[in-house]
């Protein structure tokens, strides 16, 4: 190559290489957590989940998705990671609009749910399932195999 | 659930226990006739078990019965299952009433259509994801988290039970949930059989004194639906096909 | 000859090019505003309903996806069945079907209604549906086509295109056959419901490719102002003719067998003699446009020496598969379920009633968006590698056509 040409190919890698650096600056800080930007859940009832924070934040799409094919597929109705069990806590009603933490973590991270457009944003009204059995209703007149004759 | 949670759940099961034993007598000769023999014959299972091919449920409808102009079942299904209830081409219907005229008698019968829960259902045999699936106790159901929308259960199916939700939907029922995009039909109330309850159909044309449909486990020999089925003569819709529906018509 | 052919880069006007890239990019631009436009209200804005539920974009990705497969018909006369005039134009036939299904799928998937998912619809498959079964031959058709493609254009691996084309025909066959099966295996609509379909389709994609092969060709041609030798233009023209005849002829089986059924009379009533716009497109679009027109026009005396009435044939024959594809799809449709046969039935949810159907601009959009997604792969393709048939006259025997 020319002096000129050889010039313009050394600034060329050199823009390249700058504008990667700065790309990858702030990697380390991350990493390491510092300065970390967050959102804030803001309506949760009680203490903690029903697993703790880290493991929710790490597994929670696959605790629904595996819970969602239980109660779709088999009928499993009870278990402790149903989408209406988690609105018991995690939805609100702000001024009549219901909204729930999902929202906040889910716009901070730019993935965007689907859940929305089928699933209500609020918990089902009073009949919440226990984790346990029920007992068969009194107007039964026959039993599944395996139930109690009241 | 916590500790605490689960005691007092299981002290208030002890004292639930006794009420229920005095006053089942009590409910049972106050409630004897009527909607207890035809609304309640389900039986349901508990929560945490999985459904089972133990049970088959299933629905008998009596057209002898079913009014003329009655929309019961129809409005009690809009409201349980959060559907608008208008009956326009591109509304959301689970169940309609039928008025038949025989061409060649002029016989007429009124009767509500709905999915037919088939043994060998033809939209289950064509979705090409598996969202329209068949549940272990017989129910028919759309998987809408794997729905992708393309309609061709609702070109498969013989009794037009299908619809597509058309528009973005806002305050579904959060028992019911249901959204753009994704094919849908009638669950038997699902969300109440999982609950020992009748499809809201069922209770409504019962509470309305005309008795026309009957809900219950096609598999147990001595529910008041198998008992009836094998009393009457009982037809299949389509029979021809050979789909084995769970919905059975009584008078035509 | 061959030197005076010039479509790519290396010779050809550049503004020529992007105008037609900028042709097809505008209509392209139109469907994906549809496409937005669906996604974000619904299908409420369409003309499709819980009573029709697949309407004019499935008519014009099914019409794309049949041809498609029949396209490829002439890359395997010349592979699998030796024939040398079309060897000539395999690569041709290849890329285009190439494009042509990726315009149809493209077609189809525009239109779900849940398009977001269509990592879903890749990855979960029930393999009872016959749809299903087609995802996965349409993947493996591009694949197996890209490979075809590739051992006919490369230098080295030129011996391979024969075992590769074979398998491309065996797999397009079974291709077409899972097309047609999509309705023939429609138990409970009088409209389908028949093992007729699957080798219709078969025949009618052989036709409607060869056609929309002899329309490309013949643009080509026309671009660079080459003549078509007559004697190639009379093969061409006497096979569609043998296609488009049996088309006609399984049509014709389909209906007479319907017409004998008491069953199926209400239903082929309406599609052949009542139901207005429907026997309209089958009498006056499929079977006189699409059938006994270009038949007279291939047969003409004087055929073999003019292109234009060749090529004027065969667009009649794509025109006339579209009016068929409407009235398979839409008319199947419209026709009601007969829940109760013997009774007159009606509802809420309009049993008993025809259904009708008027198709929006958004449907119309997704429809011909297909026919751009074709369009644009093709003009790039043609642009970037070499695909004008390059005749060697010596070795082709010519003279068997003699009409």
């Amino acid at each position: 190559m020319t002096g000129m040409a050889r010039l313009g190919h050394w600034l060329r890698l050199a823009a390249l290489l700058g504008a990667s650096a700065l790309l990858v600056a702030q990697t380390p800080n991350a990493a390491a957590g510092v300065n970390k930007p967050e959102p804030t859940i803001a309506q949760a009832k009680g203490d903690h989940c029903i697993k703790d924070d880290e493991y929710m934040m790490r597994h929670h799409p696959d605790l629904l998705k595996h819970q969602r094919d239980d109660t779709m597929h088999r009928g499993i109705r009870s278990g402790e990671f149903g989408l209406k069990r988690c609105m018991e806590c995690h939805s609100s009603n702000d001024n009549g609009v219901a909204k729930t933490d999902c929202d906040t973590c889910h716009a901070f991270a730019a993935v965007k749910l689907d859940c929305w457009d089928c699933h209500a944003k609020k918990p089902a009204k009073a009949k919440v399932m226990p984790a346990t059995a029920s007992q068969p209703s009194p107007m039964m007149t026959s039993v599944q195999p395996g139930g109690q004759l009241q | 659930m916590s500790e605490q949670n689960k005691q007092v759940h299981e002290a208030a099961d002890g004292d639930r226990r006794d009420f229920l034993k005095v006053g089942v007598g009590l409910a049972g000769v106050a409630l004897a006739p009527g909607v207890l023999f035809y609304g309640i014959s389900a039986h349901g299972k508990a929560p945490d078990a999985p459904a089972s091919t133990a049970v088959r449920w299933g629905m008998l409808i009596d057209t002898g019965k079913c009014a003329d102009g009655c929309n019961s079942c129809t409005t009690a299904c809009a409201t349980e299952n959060g559907l608008s209830g208008q009956t326009g081409p591109q509304d959301s219907q689970w169940i309609r009433k039928m008025h038949i005229k025989n061409l060649q008698t002029g016989a007429e019968h009124n009767l509500p259509m709905l999915c037919q829960h088939c043994e060998n259902p033809p939209c289950v045999d064509v979705c090409p994801t598996g969202a329209s699936m068949k549940r272990a106790d017989g129910i028919v159901l759309v998987d809408r988290h794997i729905c992708i929308g393309c309609r061709y259960c609702m070109m498969a199916c013989p009794y037009k039970a299908r619809s597509f939700v058309h528009e973005p939907l806002t305050d579904q029922n959060p028992e019911v949930p249901r959204g753009q995009g994704c094919v849908e039909s009638c669950t038997f109330c699902v969300q109440r059989v999982d609950r020992d309850e009748t499809p809201a159909c069922v209770e409504a044309c019962s509470k309305d004194g005309h008795m026309a449909m009957m809900f219950g486990d096609l598999k147990d020999p001595n529910s008041d639906i198998a008992r009836a089925m094998q009393s009457y003569a009982t037809t299949e819709v389509r029979a021809d096909l050979g789909l084995n529906t769970g919905v059975r018509y009584q008078g035509i | 000859m061959a030197e005076n052919v010039c479509m790519n880069r290396s010779c050809a006007k550049s503004s020529e090019f992007w105008t037609l890239l900028v042709m097809g990019g505008v209509v392209l631009l139109g469907t994906l505003a549809a496409f937005f436009y669906i996604e974000h209200h619904g299908h409420i804005v369409t003309g499709m309903d819980n009573q029709v539920v697949w309407g004019l974009p499935h008519v014009f990705a099914i019409f794309l996806i049949v041809a498609a497969s029949g396209v490829l018909n002439v890359a395997s006369i010349g592979s699998v069945f030796g024939k040398k005039m079309y060897k000539a134009r395999a690569p041709l036939s290849g890329m285009l079907a190439i494009a042509m299904l990726a315009g149809g799928l493209g077609g189809v998937v525009l239109d779900l209604g849940r398009p977001d998912r269509l990592i879903v619809a890749m990855t979960h498959y029930n393999f009872k549906s016959i749809f299903a079964v087609n995802v996965l031959f349409y993947n493996g058709f591009f694949a197996i086509v890209g490979l075809y493609l590739i051992t006919l254009m490369s230098k080295n691996l030129k011996q391979y295109s024969k075992p590769v084309g074979l398998l491309a025909f065996l797999w397009r066959l079974a291709l077409t056959t899972a097309t047609g099966s999509i309705f023939g295996f429609l138990v409970a609509r009088a409209g389908y419901n028949s093992a007729l379909y699957a080798p219709m389709f078969i025949i009618y994609s052989f036709a409607y490719g060869l056609a929309a092969f002899i329309v490309v060709q013949s643009v080509m041609y026309k671009w660079n102002n080459i003549e078509v030798d007559e004697r190639i233009l009379c093969r061409l023209k006497n096979l569609l003719a043998i296609f488009v005849g049996a088309g006609l002829y399984f049509t014709a089986v389909l209906h007479l067998t319907n017409i004998y059924f008491a069953k199926q009379w209400d239903f082929e009533r309406f599609l052949l003699l009542e139901g207005g716009i429907y026997p309209l497109l089958f009498w006056g679009g499929q079977v006189l446009l699409g059938g006994v027109l270009p038949l007279l026009m291939i047969f003409s005396p004087g055929a073999r020496k003019s292109p234009p009435r060749v090529f004027l044939a065969a667009l009649l024959v794509l025109i006339g598969g579209h009016a068929q594809m409407y009235v398979t799809i839409i008319g199947g449709q419209a026709f009601p379920l007969n829940l109760f046969p013997g009774y007159a039935q009606s509802s809420s949810f309009f049993d008993g009633v025809v259904h009708a159907y008027t198709p929006s601009l958004w449907e119309m959009l997704l429809g011909v968006g297909g026919i751009a997604i074709a369009f644009l792969i093709t003009v790039i393709a043609v642009r970037v590698l070499k695909f004008m048939p390059e005749d060697d006259f010596k070795d082709i025997d010519l003279d068997a056509c003699k009409n």
